[in-house]
């Protein structure tokens, strides 16, 4: 391949980086997308609403920065120290006779010296993920985007297999109810629940749904585990109509966010609370 | 795919004792398995410590700490899976290698039980694998995903089924639903015959840490800052909070009312208000939770000096904190609650099999010791599931040992032969081999 002339040199020296990973490219796509968005409205502000319509998770009308806003909050509640950043460094023991004697092997000081975080970890795996999937064009580098989007249609098909499947084996063995499945055993405890004479009343017969058979458990525990993005729970698309707003409270106390304020938006929920918060927005945003 | 029998030609006898080890991100379970003989798990903090004068405990010692003020905490595990191995490798040294470990361990004839978290990154695994055989050279060694190990329980009697008398436990259980709500995140796991079903395994990114950090920042908004002193916050959370079985109403008793007005439930607590005792330190060093108490806890009585301990109200922090699992969105999250959850994956499932899912779901993990928690949660999917299907919940006697106690019946159950890896095996046949291995199981 020509790369312009340039040689890649082997190196033998290697150096230990520690906040270094490898990151799946999104930019040119985005860039591109918010820079043709500005030119057509001419306002920034706009474009980056745009962007940020389909995120916006608490508040309908939440402009980009309350969206970032969130997003930060939401990540510092995800540290393992609230507030401050901590470096425990690992002391060396004092009485290192047996641990000076001990020799690690190259893979175990690697790991040991390793400084990655799970997040450079998730990175390298999704550039991995991306890089595997080897369409650098701007149709499927939608990027980051694209690992979270490509996670739905897998989990889909999943879903799928085993739907299709029902159909072509139900008639096959309409008898099953007599074969017996190796995977699911039936209970068996004589007698019970004791019978009623009414049992075969159409009104009162209840239906359970058909047993999936053997062969289609057995593809559904053979399936690959999905990937760490994929497994997040997420809000699906057919329960976008169906979900409840969500629910604000006030900022001061905790109770429901039934007012707003005039000048920066906050929720509050009466005027006792708006009082104590216009005091802090006094001094954050002036008269 | 399936992996190849001949490793059982040269399979050496398995070690007679069992090391199980549920490495969680706030506490490791620990405890050994010798033939029928299971010891007590003891539940280590799975970190090391600093307090404000700088001196460092390292896991298990923390217990020798005097002052929980301004503790900072380096945890090795992130999100469930053991990412710096530097810090865990000293804890595990500490806790089970040194001269002096409170429960040591021979790990050249000791079988290692490990748990992970389902949907991990390989190299974390690879990482994992190598550290376990070439740093500490164990016999033999199984990494299997932590929730899977509580089908080894007798799931019907956490259950209360009514059976006959003498009814043995099949393990392991045939279904189960598993709903581990941990430190760090909760996860939904269909289980069959202790296999999990992967494509259905769902996490919400919400736990116990997340929580502590909420309360945090609320009590700091309110009261006073808090946000150095994780450690009491945890305790604070851990003794007041609770599930509210009925949001809409706890809210309205605990609001003060509009300007001016001052309601009587407010007043008089309204049975949801408590008063907590913050340690001191010197007289008091654990947080003490007492009925909300209007003339007790004034202010003006702390600044007479009539009393030197600080207290903290807590009205609707009680019930909000804990609502996050119900409702990640009441802080801007994009996520389904659990409730929701459960029918996320059991929409991936066939029909067929969501009665019985339903029927058995157990939860275990931390978050799960909230006052009210399984009712709530019953309770939501009830309303969520098909009418005719019959949802049981329930949550074992002790949900923080549950995986360990899972564990230590699979160290006694005949399938940890097959599901095992030797060090010689690990040695013939590679890292590779042997994460396939793991992630293949048991064969049906």
């Amino acid at each position: 391949m020509n790369n312009f002339g340039v040689v890649e040199l082997a190196s033998t020296k290697t150096t230990n980086a520690p906040g270094w990973a490898y990151v799946p490219d999104t930019t040119p796509h985005l860039a591109a997308a918010a820079a043709a968005a500005s030119l057509q409205t001419g306002n920034r502000k706009r474009a980056a609403r745009n962007q940020a319509a389909n995120t916006s998770a608490l508040y309908a009308d939440a402009d980009a920065r309350q969206e970032a806003k969130l997003r930060r909050e939401i990540e510092a509640l995800d540290r393992d120290n609230y507030h401050r950043d901590v470096s425990i460094p690992i002391v060396a023991k004092s009485t290192s006779s047996k641990a000076a004697v001990k020799k690690h092997t190259p893979n175990v000081r690697k790991i040991l010296q390793s400084q990655k975080t799970f997040a450079n970890h998730l990175d390298d795996f999704e550039a991995l993920l991306a890089q595997e999937k080897s369409n650098p064009n701007a149709a499927s580098s939608a990027g980051a985007a694209s690992a979270a989007v490509a996670a739905t249609p897998v989990v889909k098909q999943e879903e799928d297999t085993p739907m299709t499947d029902a159909p072509q084996d139900a008639p096959t063995e309409p008898s099953s109810s007599t074969t017996v499945s190796t995977l699911l055993t039936p209970y068996s405890r004589p007698d019970y629940p004791p019978s009623h004479p009414q049992d075969a009343d159409p009104l009162l017969v209840s239906r359970v749904p058909p047993l999936p058979t053997d062969a289609e458990l057995r593809a559904l525990l053979a399936a690959p585990p999905l990937s760490y993005t994929e497994a997040r729970g997420r809000w699906t698309a057919e329960d976008d109509g169906r979900r409840y707003p969500a629910r604000v409270f006030c900022e001061v106390c905790g109770y429901w966010g039934r007012v707003r304020c005039m000048r920066c938006g906050a929720r509050v929920c009466a005027l006792e609370c708006l009082e104590t918060h216009r005091e802090e927005c006094v001094t954050r945003y002036g008269l | 795919m399936a992996p190849t029998r001949k490793s059982k030609t040269n399979q050496p006898p398995s070690p007679s004792r069992t090391l199980i080890l549920d490495n969680g991100a706030y506490t490791i379970k620990a405890g050994y398995v010798a033939g029928d003989a299971v010891d007590e798990p003891r539940v280590i903090p799975n970190c090391i410590a600093r307090d404000r004068n700088k001196k460092i405990y390292i896991a298990s010692d923390i217990s020798k700490c005097p002052d929980f003020s301004e503790v900072a905490f380096r945890r090795p595990v992130e999100k469930g899976f053991i990412v710096n191995w530097e810090a865990e490798k000293e804890i595990w040294e500490h806790e089970f290698f040194d001269e002096k470990a409170p429960q040591p361990c021979d790990p050249s004839e000791t079988r290692l039980i490990l748990t992970e978290p389902s949907n991990s990154l390989p190299i974390l695994q690879t990482n994992c694998d190598q550290i376990v055989f070439e740093e500490f050279g164990f016999a033999s060694y199984y990494r299997g995903i932590g929730p899977s190990l509580n089908a080894y329980h007798d799931v019907q009697g956490i259950l209360r089924t009514p059976r006959d008398p003498g009814t043995l436990a099949q393990l392991p259980a045939e279904i189960l639903l598993l709903i581990d709500t941990g430190y760090s995140h909760t996860t939904v796991t269909p289980l069959l015959r202790g296999r999990p079903i992967h494509p259905a395994i769902r996490r919400l990114d919400v736990g116990g840490k997340l929580l502590t950090n909420y309360l945090t920042r609320l009590l700091s908004l309110r009261h006073y800052d808090m946000r150095n002193e994780t450690y009491i916050v945890n305790e604070m959370k851990e003794a007041a909070c609770y599930v509210s079985l009925d949001y809409k109403g706890d809210h309205e008793r605990t609001w003060k009312g509009t300007r001016g007005e001052r309601r009587e439930t407010y007043l008089n607590g309204g049975g949801i208000a408590k008063d907590y005792v913050l340690p001191d330190f010197h007289t008091i060093t654990k947080g003490i939770i007492r009925d909300f108490d209007p003339l007790r806890a004034s202010k003006a009585r702390k600044l007479a000096g009539e009393s030197t301990e600080d207290v903290l109200t807590l009205r609707n922090e009680r019930f909000c904190v804990p609502e996050l699992l119900f409702h990640p969105s009441d802080i801007g999250m994009r996520q389904p609650g659990i409730a929701d959850l459960v029918m996320q994956s059991l929409h991936v499932l066939p029909v067929g099999l969501w009665p019985g899912l339903l029927a058995n779901i157990v939860v275990v993990g931390g978050n799960s010791l909230f006052e009210g928690f399984v009712e709530r949660l019953q309770k939501e999917i009830v309303q969520l599931a098909p009418d005719e299907c019959f949802v049981r919940v329930a949550r074992p006697v002790d949900p923080i040992t549950s995986t360990w106690l899972g564990g230590a019946n699979l160290a006694k159950h005949e399938n940890i032969n097959t599901l095992s890896v030797a060090k010689q095996e690990y040695e013939e046949f590679g890292a590779a081999w042997v994460a396939r291995k793991f992630s293949t199981g048991l064969e049906l």
